[in-house]
């Protein structure tokens, strides 16, 4: 089938470069024109992606081309996997799309575009006259996980209520739906909403037990108990269950503040997720509550470390981090900052290149050098390096041995052993 | 020294023109006089002031001029201005205007440039506002602040509560906290504040006391404190929790560190500002916050701009200078002797209660300059509230009394500025109807009506000022403070006597002090028999209890 994709996200990436492999013919078609090594580039952080991409172009099932003319002509098949905040570029594929000389015209939309707007795209198409094939689909997948995720899907919802698309999509998806049929249809305002209520969902479980890792602490009780215990509930079960120093990055939580929004706009009340979000934001301060109140509210002058910027292992981005916010709390006070992470430094430092003074942020290349001068040590992102390090080692480093664990790794006997004193995000450790 | 202007030969002219015209209906006055719209009324910028329904005529504007000029008013501005010591019962001057000189010539205070001292703590003024508004003021728990307290009385509480609420649609973006203003010493708003409303943990308190001593606004901080030592439980230490949740504004840096201000947030004002002219100074900074440093400028801005006018327009031209005279009029050669201000805006609620302190605490005197007795009535009583509530209360005198009472009438031609689309509509109805009533008023106070029932009869010819603006703004509210300030200057210097001590208001400070002894050990006595005897209730009430 030949078949058009829309978007320079890793998410258009991800599904070109699967369709192609599966024997469909793929125009990636970028918002505006790139190269083929900048999305390489950009494909490099998630696994096998590149490669993928390397294959599907050089056999030539894949081509790349911001020529959104060009794309119209070559096929009548769609699929929007945009940016949020793209929508105008989407509503110029549709404006382009009722001058399509196709017979049939199939719109897919796999992006979280606000509860309506995949009918407000196809309408644009019906009103100029042309009937539209058009459904929403609802894009599930993790970031550092993408190519599995599309190609073995737990589950994929169509919002459609058009037997034609229904059927396209269902032949498109066979190679990855064979194991069992997982493919559920539904209204595709339904569709939408569905995305954006999984990640209220998610995001609703982070803040809960983030509420309950405070009352932890206030009795004195290890939240990380309370978490087993809670997750070994079949009705609850373990996932995002993790206490720490909040949700980011720049899909879920940007898509939970979305729909807030939505629900602001239409006076929808949403006492809940206003809760879920306001919770989440002071998270990603809570390390430095924990130093502020460890060193009596005196950090002027103080170092502080930080391992893990990105807002999650396995990715180079730090939008929505809680690095960002910690870092502008500790500078606010006089503070330092250095810090390691093994991908997202460059990132992390443009957020204060021109803000921070000469010297109040540091970057390392060694989580070790990072620990110099250092008044404690605030973990942040849980990379695997970062689960086993050399406690001797550091303790000789830091100037005052304190471990401020954003992400509960670390045992806390263990590491008080060593001579650390250690503060976990609800970890109580007697009955108050 | 100033002797005024009583009693001096343009004086008399002007009683003899009161007299003339004494006999004469308002209604008469508009009649003769089509041109009057036109003849009496002054603009400065946003600002027209009409005055066409005052008890006068050219000839009596004229001998009010001539007075003026005869005063030397003009003349007197330039030691206000120049850091003379214009206070003469404490002597040193009143140098408000230095607050909000807009460039950096220098002004002198015995010999010293008080213009760096005066951007310096504007300066820190504004890194603490930023610090706020940055959300990263941190509480004892690592919080950022969420509501600030401004625990101040008289100038340190009217003018921020009063410019905050005027200015509510000016709020800086950046701007999430609650502001609230407390004042009284009874302790009943503050306790209610704390109990149901605050959290310690992110409640920023503002102390605002020139001498640091004022026992109303020490002792709710006092409270303050107390509350937030108890809660804090012993977990932190004491002179980093006063730290954190305090700030200090204050003449004093001694009295300040001594009651546990730390030095980086104590702000300072200066001897030479007076409490009610202090608005401008760091007392401004809840307006600061709420504003934003810019907008905080643009209200000082704003007045420097009456500044710059009241110095340099001839007395026929000047606002400030002409309403000083024309209240003299009123009340010293006509006999009226209350002054109504009647806000047609919502928004400037609290300016009757500011002004009541600005006019009153600097006219209500009776001595001249050099202690003589004053011969003559000095300031009328100043009371007041927003037009449309108070037609429904106290205009049935106004308009059928037998106290002719001066009427101020301050409206704006635009209303918010900050109305939604969809309710700019009804939004531009209600300013409509808001006017409609505003000049309905003046109008009807000024002409009266006949009728033959003596109940339905309205008598008129009670004298009407109305200041209108374009919009009220940060610009237009200083403007319009300034030009009060300026009015009574000009008013104090007419009848010679002194607008910026109040030493009327320390007797009863110093028996409350007696008293609260009294009262708080039980084998003392008063020694005025009354108090006594009320002393004597008081225990026996509170032992039943």
């Amino acid at each position: 089938m030949k078949l058009v994709i829309h978007g320079e996200t890793l998410a258009a990436l991800t599904v070109a470069a699967a369709l192609a492999e599966s024997g469909n013919d793929v125009w990636l078609r970028p918002l505006r024109p790139v190269d083929a090594a900048r999305l390489q580039k950009q494909a490099a952080v998630e696994p096998n992606l590149a490669r993928l991409l390397t294959t599907q172009l050089d056999g030539g099932r894949l081509h790349v081309s911001a020529d959104l003319k060009a794309a119209i002509l070559w096929s009548g098949v769609h699929f929007l996997l945009m940016a949020a905040d793209e929508l105008q570029a989407a509503h110029q594929v549709a404006q382009a799309l009722a001058q399509s000389p196709h017979d049939r015209i199939y719109l897919i939309n796999r992006t979280t575009f606000p509860i309506g707007s995949t009918r407000q795209l196809a309408q644009q198409i019906v009103l100029a006259g042309r009937p539209c094939h058009w459904a929403m689909e609802p894009d599930f997948m993790t970031p550092g996980r993408m190519l599995l995720d599309f190609t073995r899907p737990p589950r994929i919802l169509v919002g459609g209520e058009d037997a034609e698309v229904i059927g396209l999509l269902r032949n498109l998806y066979r190679p990855f739906n064979r194991n069992r049929d997982v493919m559920q249809v539904m209204a595709p305002e339904a569709a939408e909403m569905t995305k954006f209520a999984t990640n209220a969902m998610l995001a609703t479980r982070v803040s809960f037990i983030n509420e309950m890792a405070q009352l932890a602490e206030h009795f004195g009780v290890d939240v990380e108990q309370v978490r087993q215990g809670l997750g070994s509930d079949p009705r609850i079960g373990y996932d995002f269950l993790y206490p720490g120093v909040g949700f980011g990055g720049p899909h879920f939580a940007q898509d939970v503040a979305n729909l807030a929004e939505t629900m602001r706009v239409r006076q929808v009340p949403a006492g809940l997720l206003s809760a879920v979000l306001a919770i989440n934001a002071s998270q990603k301060e809570v390390l430095f509550r924990k130093a502020w109140q460890h060193y009596d509210m005196q950090l002027a002058g103080r170092t502080f470390t930080l391992w893990g910027l990105s807002y999650k292992p396995g990715t180079d981005s730090v939008i929505n981090a809680a690095s960002i916010p910690l870092t502008r709390a500790l500078l606010a006070q006089g503070a330092r900052v250095r810090v390691h992470d093994p991908a997202a430094v460059e990132n992390y430092m443009q957020h204060f290149a021109v803000e921070a003074g000469e010297g109040q942020v540091t970057a390392c290349e060694d989580p070790y050098t990072a620990l110099t001068d250092s008044s404690g040590l605030m973990l942040l992102t849980e990379w695997k390096p970062y689960w086993n390090p050399d406690f001797e080692r550091m303790m000789t480093i830091l100037r005052e041995p304190v471990i401020f664990d954003g992400r509960n790794i670390y045992e806390p006997a263990l590491v008080e052993d060593f001579g650390f004193t250690y503060y976990g995000v609800g970890r109580g450790r007697q009955p108050a | 020294m100033n002797v005024g202007a009583v009693g001096t030969p343009a004086w008399q002219v002007v009683a003899a023109h009161a007299e003339r015209l004494r006999a004469v209906h308002l209604r008469q006055l508009l009649a003769d006089d089509p041109q009057r719209a036109q003849r009496f009324r002054r603009t400065l910028g946003p600002l027209l002031w009409d005055f066409s329904r005052q008890r006068i005529d050219q000839a009596a504007l004229d001998a009010l001029v001539a007075l003026g000029e005869a005063a030397q008013l003009l003349h007197h501005f330039a030691p206000l201005f120049c850091g003379e010591p214009v206070n003469v019962s404490e002597n040193r001057p009143a140098l408000h205007t230095a607050l909000r000189q807009q460039d950096d010539a220098p002004v002198y205070v015995e010999g010293e440039d008080v213009i760096p001292a005066i951007r310096r703590e504007q300066a820190k003024m504004a890194e603490l506002v930023a610090r706020l508004h940055a959300g990263q003021w941190r509480g004892y728990s690592g919080f950022p602040m969420t509501d600030v307290v401004n625990l101040g009385v008289g100038g340190s509480d009217l003018g921020p509560q009063m410019a905050v609420q005027a200015l509510e649609e000016f709020r800086h973006p950046d701007c999430n906290l609650r502001l609230h203003f407390v004042s009284n010493l009874d302790g009943r708003e503050l306790l209610a504040l704390l109990k149901d409303r605050l959290n310690p943990a992110t409640t920023l308190f503002v102390v605002a006391s020139k001498t640091f001593t004022t026992i109303d606004t020490l002792t709710n901080a006092n409270t303050a404190r107390e509350w937030l030592l108890r809660h804090v439980d012993g977990r932190f230490d004491e002179a980093a929790i006063l730290r954190q949740h305090f700030i200090g504004i204050s003449a004093n840096p001694a009295a300040m560190s001594g009651w546990g201000i730390a030095p980086e947030h104590q702000l300072r004002f200066w001897e030479w500002v007076g409490g009610r002219y202090s608005l401008w100074s760091a007392i401004g900074f809840s307006v600061a916050l709420w504003l934003g440093m810019d907008g905080f400028n643009e209200l000082l801005a704003g007045a420097a701009a009456v500044d710059g006018h009241v110095r340099t327009a001839a007395v026929a031209e000047n606002l400030p200078v002409l309403m000083a005279l024309l209240e003299v009029w009123n009340h010293n050669f006509l006999g009226l002797h209350a002054r109504a201000v009647l806000p047609y805006d919502g928004r400037l609620a609290l300016l009757p209660r500011y002004l009541e302190q600005l006019e009153m605490e600097s006219l209500g005197k009776s001595v001249t300059l050099d202690g003589q007795p004053l011969p003559v009535h000095s300031g009328p009583v100043v009371w007041g509230d927003t037009g449309p509530n108070a037609q429904h209360a106290f205009y049935q005198l106004l308009h059928q009394g037998t106290e002719a009472v001066m009427c101020e009438f301050i409206a704006t031609v635009r209303g918010r500025s900050d109305v939604p689309v969809e309710e700019k509509t009804r939004a531009l109805h209600h300013q409509r109807l808001n006017l409609a009533n505003c000049l309905a008023q003046i109008e009807a106070l000024a002409k009266g009506a006949d009728s033959k029932d003596p109940h339905r009869r309205y008598p008129g010819n009670r004298p009407g000022n109305l200041l209108l603006f374009d919009a009220l703004t940060p610009h237009t509210l200083g403007m319009l403070i300034a030009l009060y300030e300026h009015k009574v200057y000009a008013q104090a210097m007419l009848l010679g006597i002194n607008p910026f001590d109040q030493w009327g208001v320390e007797l009863g400070k110093r028996i409350a002090r007696e008293l609260l002894n009294v009262l708080e050990s039980a084998d003392k006595v008063p020694q005025d028999a009354v108090t006594a005897a009320l002393v004597e209730h008081i225990r026996q009430r509170e032992a039943d209890a």
